[in-house]
């Protein structure tokens, strides 16, 4: 169920989620995040840091991690739920990657509004939102805008 | 990690990497809704990693971790249209003794629709230890 702007003011919280990584998800993210290359080629597991033990290795990992672009997935996800249409045609996102997250990890989603201006009649949001583990650790930081209703829709 | 600083040290700010194109079929588009546990994910992750392997092919080999992603969402991609996705290097530097490189893609439909804007910053080479 999506927000109407005039429901949120600076402070607000938007509603969290968790989810579980395991490597089954990995390995399918992995598999639909290579949309450009050749039928055949795509045919193949891709073998990467978020698929295979020695490639993370090689890169001074531990094991295989998550992509950034799941977590950068869980985050348009609290804002898609909470702005739907508005946020998916004239949505902004920008998150920096800190910590990794692996296979058996939990991470909850958080936004929280940081500024509203209304400028020609629309709401304009910028929310902070992050991912947070099971130990309380930002693996994820970013910034997001919106606009209520959005020009593009 | 020499390999990945020679590679890096031949490309430059501006240069551009193409054109790619594809089409996102329905089934590709539920796999990543299933992987992301998220039936309205509509956004694929167009086009960043084929990219690093545009610059692989073109300079030699380059290892690297996402650092940060930004997008800009315009339309959806409507299902079995075709997608047009151009790139370029927008910035490289160096930062805490770390090379940076910043890759900038806009993707747009066989109809003229803008999709998404994209800038995606990769740190060249492996993680340091302090930070596992």
């Amino acid at each position: 169920m999506t927000i109407r702007s005039t429901e949120l003011n600076v402070g607000d919280k938007l509603p969290c989620f968790t989810k579980t990584m395991t490597q089954d998800k990995m390995d399918l993210f992995e598999s639909v995040a290579r949309l450009a290359v050749e039928p055949d080629q795509r045919a193949a597991p891709p073998v990467n840091i978020h698929t295979d033990a020695a490639r993370a290795k090689e890169l001074g990992l531990t094991r295989p991690i998550a992509s950034g672009q799941m977590s950068f997935a869980y985050l348009n996800e609290l804002l898609s739920r909470a702005f739907g249409i508005d946020f998916r045609q004239g949505g902004q996102l920008s998150v920096t990657f800190l910590k990794p997250v692996y296979d058996g990890d939990t991470v909850t989603a958080h936004g929280v509004v940081q500024e509203k201006k209304t400028i020609n009649g629309l709401a304009n949001l910028r929310l902070q939102v992050w991912l947070e583990n099971q130990e309380a650790v930002k693996t994820c930081v970013g910034e997001a805008e919106v606009i209520i209703p959005s020009p593009l829709t | 990690m020499s390999t990945n600083n020679a590679a890096y040290e031949q490309i430059t700010i501006d240069e551009q990497l193409g054109h790619l194109e594809y089409v996102v079929t329905e089934e590709q588009l539920k796999l990543l809704q299933a992987s992301v546990e998220y039936p309205e994910a509509y956004y694929p992750h167009i086009a960043v990693k084929e990219y690093l392997e545009v610059l692989r092919r073109k300079h030699g080999p380059i290892s690297f971790i996402s650092a940060k992603h930004k997008d800009h969402y315009y339309h959806p991609p409507i299902p079995n249209k075709r997608v047009q996705v151009t790139g370029w290097v927008r910035d490289k530097y160096e930062r805490r003794g770390r090379n940076w490189l910043l890759v900038e893609t806009l993707a747009i439909d066989e109809d003229g629709r803008e999709i998404v804007r994209s800038e995606h910053t990769f740190l060249i080479g492996g993680v340091e230890k302090k930070r596992e």
